[in-house]
């Protein structure tokens, strides 16, 4: 509902402003008042709702923006964000090149080059994808041409560097995925990782900061990766975090409710550090949506906490799928995250928590014991 | 009237002109605005039951919320705030006026041209800063950064100071659970008379919001204040297992109509929605059963 349109509001509205400055005496309150009639506008332009809101965040309006993110120096590198590409990717630009986290959908290359080209003429050396999702991966390809991966001699037989190869990097299980015929995210060859990892964390060095990549296990997905760029302090979480939907919790590619909350408390607790007032310090990268801060992400694992609590309470009461579904467990974060239509509803999102749930036998009294 | 009369009133009347001629061309006289600067204490005295130590829990009345904000306050915990990641959440802008916050204002003015470039504001508690750009640039992207202070912009209305914020990080209405989302936009009103400023604040929320929600907070000057620095180190006050959230599971909290018991009220008068900020409701609220008096005092009256 478009809050602001209704008259009987804005009458009300004006009336209520109009009382306040009087009351206070003020000697302004014609012009202020005036200033009132109608809302200021709103983050989103022509966006009134959350939803509508939420929408422009994750479809975009057809172009591809770039959003700088850390200013880099001489001997420091820069992050960029590109918004509109599928997921967002994040660009990391320093002495030695590109390093890309994710590589966007399918056909959207030519728009990702061009934007890389506006920032830098250094060559792309690495893509690391968060997930195996055609969002995630669908670019790499054609990105991947024009790469040059720096190599030994005795591997590349080129002394320096291979035109036309970039190292790709992702956990073992995206690699799984987009190899095995028949699967969901099967995928041409030209796509697959070409360095993947099984370990807790993969570690690379690029642009001069440390890169640690964490392996979010069974988040998401079963193959998720956060990469955190430690110098610049900002971290790409891939689809564990978003600003403008529930968690994508994809049960038929290993992800979990518990998972997803694992890897969030991976962010708060081993990963972030905020700045003073909770303000400032690391950034992060979602795959859908905007920049955040410590806070931001404190909210979404909170909320996500408090959600597997209470389905937990359902599930230990003996409750049905449906029976859960309309108690509503989601109910005051459904404004802010939810969506009735689309790919990823509250409905799909409640059930995935359900069957998460139910299918690792953790119904019964919240784990933590945080609720009452 | 004799003709003396009337000439020595043209006169005085060609003279106020000119001075006034005189007065608006001189720098900065022109816009009628008022300086905010100074030191200004908060005076605290406008909802005086929710300065302190805040509201009850369960006490949203006069709040235009909707069910599911509702929702997320009859979850909220008191313990909430001793989780080691929100000890040092500063009141948002938006509700920072209504905390513990002495302030202190200042201009900031391009050197050359003598235009304002902004409007700094700088709390007491938790030490919140806010930037009110005056130079008229745009707001920030949609995928840009919130904070708890959000991008603000301002200009001049007659000698109100109208202040738009955008770009917040999640906060809060009153300190009982009740919230306001990161999509809100707030419109601030500053107005200063002599010694005392009043600041009216409006939040469009879309999430839990079904009609702006207005406050008004006041200020007198204080030139002799002198702001302290407000560090802040999270500490472990209650032992809380990392990964845990202090709430009531829905339905289970108890304590959510004990200040409608304290006060008498009706119960539904308590939970909060837009129909209850006018006037018309109290007749309706004659209507309603109250509860027997518990006997307990609010807190903070």
């Amino acid at each position: 509902m478009d809050i602001m349109q209704s008259k009987h509001m804005k009458q009300r509205h004006r009336w209520l402003v109009g009382l306040a400055l009087g009351l206070l005496g003020a000697g302004a309150a014609p012009a202020a008042l005036a200033a009132e009639t109608a809302a200021p506008s709103p983050l989103y332009p022509g966006a009134q709702t959350a939803q509508q809101q939420n929408d422009f965040l994750l479809r975009g309006d057809g172009t591809l923006r770039v959003l700088p993110v850390r200013q880099g120096s001489a001997s420091e590198p820069a992050i960029y964000m590109l918004v509109g590409a599928g997921a967002n990717i994040t660009v990391q630009v320093g002495i030695n090149g590109i390093v890309l986290v994710n590589a966007g959908n399918d056909g959207t290359s030519d728009k990702v080059l061009d934007a890389l080209k506006s920032i830098t003429r250094t060559p792309l050396r690495r893509i690391i994808l968060t997930n195996a999702g055609p969002d995630v991966t669908g670019g790499v390809k054609a990105l991947g041409a024009t790469g040059q991966w720096i190599t030994g001699g005795d591997v590349s037989n080129l002394l320096g560097s291979s035109s036309g190869v970039t190292s790709v990097v992702a956990a073992q299980e995206v690699l799984d995925r987009m190899s095995a015929s028949g699967s969901r995210d099967a995928a041409p060859e030209g796509n697959w990782p070409t360095d993947t990892y099984t370990q807790d964390n993969k570690d690379v060095w690029y642009n001069g900061e440390s890169i640690r990549i964490y392996h979010a296990r069974a988040a998401h997905s079963d193959g998720d990766s956060m990469v955190y760029f430690r110098h610049s302090d900002i971290v790409s979480a891939g689809d564990v975090y978003s600003t403008v939907r529930f968690p994508f919790i994809d049960l038929e590619r290993g992800g979990s409710i518990q998972g997803s909350i694992d890897a969030l408390n991976r962010l708060v607790y081993e990963v972030m550090i905020p700045g003073p007032q909770n303000d400032g310090g690391t950034v992060v990268i979602p795959n859908y949506g905007r920049l955040s801060g410590y806070s931001d992400v404190v909210f979404y694992q909170q909320m996500l906490i408090m959600v597997r609590d209470r389905v937990q309470a359902l599930i230990a009461q003996k409750k049905s799928l449906q029976q859960v579904l309309a108690a509503q467990p989601a109910l005051e974060f459904e404004p802010r995250y939810g969506a009735s239509t689309g790919g990823w509803t509250t409905t799909d999102f409640v059930t995935a928590v359900y069957k998460s749930l139910a299918k690792t036998g953790q119904g019964g009294r919240s784990r933590t014991g945080s609720a009452k | 009237m004799r003709k003396t009369d009337r000439a020595s009133r043209g006169q005085a009347s060609r003279l106020a002109v000119l001075l006034s001629v005189a007065w608006l061309a001189l720098p900065g006289a022109a816009g009628a605005q008022s300086d905010p600067s100074g030191e200004w204490r908060s005076l605290q005295h406008e909802d005086r039951g929710e300065r302190g130590q805040g509201p009850d829990v369960g006490d949203y009345l006069g709040v235009p919320i909707n069910a599911q904000g509702r929702a997320k306050a009859d979850a909220w915990m008191a313990s909430f705030h001793e989780l080691l990641e929100n000890q040092c959440r500063p009141h948002p802008a938006d509700y920072a006026w209504r905390g513990p916050f002495n302030m202190r204002v200042w201009m900031e003015y391009d050197r050359y041209t003598q235009n304002q470039v902004a409007v700094h504001t700088h709390g007491s508690w938790q030490q919140p800063e806010q930037t009110i750009w005056m130079d008229g640039r745009p707001h920030p992207p949609v995928e840009a950064l919130h904070s708890w202070q959000g991008f603000s912009t301002g200009q001049w209305e007659g000698d109100t100071l109208h202040i738009v914020t955008t770009h917040l990080t999640e906060g809060w209405l009153r300190r009982n659970g009740l919230n306001r989302s990161d999509y809100t936009t707030v419109s601030t009103h500053m107005m200063r008379h002599g010694d005392y400023m009043t600041v009216v604040v409006i939040d469009y929320d879309p999430v839990y919001l079904t009609e702006p929600f207005i406050r008004s907070s006041d200020y007198a000057l204080y030139p002799q204040q002198r702001l302290q620095p407000y560090p802040c180190e999270p500490q472990v006050e209650l032992e809380h297992k990392p990964g845990t959230v202090p709430h009531y599971l829905p339905g289970t909290n108890p304590f959510l109509e004990e200040w409608a018991a304290a006060k008498g009220l009706p119960a539904e008068a308590t939970r909060g929605g837009a129909e209850m900020m006018y006037p018309e409701y109290i007749k309706k609220m004659e209507k309603l059963p109250r509860l027997p008096r518990s006997g307990r005092k609010p807190d903070g009256q």
